[in-house]
C-alpha cells in the first residue's frame, strides 16, 4: 500500500471539503494561506513518491548551519 | 455560550511540565552520558538552570509587552515587517520540530515495541490524535493534561521507587574527573532540546499574569528536576557504557525493574508517561503553528489549516528519520546549535532591542504597552 497516494487523496478531500467553508467566509488571506499551505503539502507528498532526497528539511537546516561562524561540526 | 479561551496557572505549569518532559525523558540520559560520562547527573542539573535563565529571559521579554504572545511581541519590538519575518522563521523551526517529533514517535514504537507495525500508520494514528487536540484547541489540552497529572505522578514515583534497589552508586564515580567543560557542554547541548520558548505563544492565556509566570517558572524546574533524576537513575542503574550506547537509555532502564521475580516487565510505565507528556508537547507545536499563521497572516479562523499541515508533519517525519546514524549526526552536531539561534540568541537579541527602544523612545513604548490584546 502507497501511504503517499493515502495522503495524496486526502489533500484532494480537505480541498473538496474546505473550499466551499472558504468561499463562505469571503476571507483573501484566509484562502491564499490555505491554498499555500495546500499547494506546499502536495508538493512535499509529490517529493516524497518521486524519492528526492533534497526534500529533507534537515539536510537544509544542515547547509544553513555551515554557512554560519561557528556552524561547521568538529 | 461565549467561548473560553483562558486557562488556569496549574494547567499552564502542567503545560510547560509536558513540553519539558515530553521526548527528552526518552533519549536526554544518553547524549549526556556521551558528553559528561560519569557526571551525566550534574549535567542534567546545569541544563535545568540553562533553561530557568531562558524562562527568566522570556518572562522578561513578555513583561516589556504584557499581553502579546510571542510573534506578537516580535511584531512590536522589530516592526510589522521584519516581526512578520522573524515569525516565519519560527514557524519553520515549529515545523520541522513537530515532523522531527513524530518521527522520533515511530521510531521509537517500532523499534522497541511493536516492530511488525508499519511505522507510518503508528504516526498517522498518533497524528489523528493532535489533529483532534489541535481542533479543540488550549483549554482542552490544557484540561487533559490537568486530569493526565495525577496519572503521570504516579506512574513516575512506580517507576523510580522500584528501580530504587538496583541503585549501584559506584556508577556516578569518580565525580569531576574531567572538570566541569564536559558537564556544561552536555547542560548546554541538552537545554537545548526542551524548547520552552513554544510556551510565550500561550503565556498571554493565563488567568493571572504573575502567577502564569511562577507556573512557567515551576513547570521548567519540575520537569527538569523529573529529567535530572532519570539520567541520574539511567546511570546509577545501567552504568555509563549502557546508558550512552542505548538509542532510549530510560527505556532500557525501566526494562530492568524486576522486584522478587514478581513485578518485572513494566517498561509500559515509561512508555505511557512518554505518550502523554509527548502528546502534550506536539499538540502545544501544532496550535503554535496555527496561531503564528493566524498572526502573521492576519486570519479570521485557522482550522482550515490543520490538515494540510498533518500532512507536511508526516512527511517531514518520513524524510527526517532516514536511519538512525543520519539522525544521531544530525542531532548531535547540528540542531542544537540550529535550537540555540531559536531559543536563546534570538530572544536575547529582541528583548535587548526591546529595552533599547524603550530608552531611546520612551513614550511610543508607554503608548504601545497600553491596549494588551
Amino acid at each position: 500500500m502507497s501511504w503517499s497516494l493515502l495522503l495524496l487523496l486526502f489533500l484532494l478531500i480537505v480541498l473538496l471539503l474546505e473550499t466551499p467553508q472558504l468561499v463562505r467566509l469571503h476571507s483573501l488571506p484566509d484562502m491564499a494561506v490555505f491554498y499555500g499551505v495546500w499547494a506546499i503539502a502536495i508538493a512535499a507528498v509529490l517529493a516524497n513518491m518521486t524519492g528526492l532526497t533534497q526534500a529533507r528539511p534537515l539536510d537544509w537546516i544542515r547547509s544553513f548551519m555551515l554557512l554560519l561562524p561557528g556552524g561547521s561540526p568538529k | 455560550m461565549m467561548k473560553q479561551t483562558k486557562i488556569s496557572t496549574l494547567q499552564f505549569t502542567i503545560l510547560t511540565f509536558g513540553l519539558t518532559v515530553g521526548t527528552s525523558i526518552l533519549v536526554t540520559p544518553s547524549g549526556m552520558a556521551r558528553v559528561a560520562r560519569e557526571d551525566a547527573w550534574l549535567a542534567s542539573l546545569c541544563s535545568l538552570l540553562i533553561n530557568i535563565v531562558m524562562v527568566l529571559l522570556y518572562i522578561a521579554l513578555s513583561r516589556l509587552h504584557p499581553g502579546k504572545s510571542l510573534f506578537g511581541i516580535m511584531e512590536m519590538v522589530l516592526g510589522k515587517w521584519l516581526g512578520k519575518a522573524l515569525t516565519l522563521i519560527y514557524l519553520f523551526y515549529f515545523l520541522i520540530l513537530t515532523g522531527t517529533l513524530l518521527g522520533d514517535l515511530g521510531f521509537f514504537i517500532t523499534s522497541e515495541f511493536m516492530p511488525e507495525t508499519p511505522i507510518e500508520a503508528i504516526q498517522i494514528v498518533f497524528l489523528i490524535a493532535a489533529i483532534v487536540s489541535a481542533r479543540m484547541g488550549i483549554v482542552v489540552l490544557a484540561r487533559f493534561g490537568e486530569l493526565m497529572f495525577p496519572w503521570i505522578l504516579l506512574l513516575l514515583l512506580i517507576l523510580v521507587l522500584t528501580l530504587v534497589p538496583q541503585i549501584q552508586w559506584n556508577h556516578i564515580m569518580p565525580i569531576l574527573e574531567d572538570g566541569w567543560l564536559p558537564v556544561l557542554t552536555a547542560g548546554f547541548q541538552s537545554a537545548m532540546f526542551q524548547e520552552m520558548i513554544v510556551l510565550m505563544v500561550f503565556l498571554p492565556l493565563v488567568t493571572q499574569k504573575h502567577r502564569g509566570e511562577r507556573a512557567f517558572l515551576w513547570g521548567t524546574s519540575m520537569g527538569g528536576l523529573l529529567l535530572s533524576v532519570i539520567v541520574l537513575l539511567s546511570v546509577l542503574v545501567l552504568g555509563i557504557e549502557q546508558t550512552e550506547n542505548s538509542t532510549f537509555p530510560a527505556f532500557a532502564l525501566a526494562k530492568t525493574i524486576n522486584i522478587g521475580n514478581f513485578l518485572q516487565r513494566v517498561e509500559g510505565i515509561l512508555v505511557t508517561i512518554w505518550i502523554l507528556t509527548f502528546f502534550i508537547k506536539i499538540s502545544l507545536l501544532f496550535l503554535s503553528l496555527l496561531q503564528g499563521l493566524r498572526n502573521v497572516f492576519g486570519l479570521q479562523r485557522q482550522n482550515h489549516l490543520i490538515y494540510p499541515l498533518a500532512v507536511l508533519f508526516i512527511i517531514i517525519a518520513w524524510n527526517t528519520y532516514i536511519n538512525t546514524v543520519y539522525i544521531n549526526n544530525i542531532i548531535q552536531q547540528v540542531w542544537w546549535k540550529f535550537s540555540f539561534l531559536h531559543l536563546l540568541l534570538f530572544p536575547l537579541l529582541v528583548y535587548l532591542t526591546a529595552v533599547i527602544r524603550k530608552k531611546l523612545v520612551p513614550s511610543t513604548t508607554s503608548k504601545s504597552r497600553s491596549p494588551t490584546k
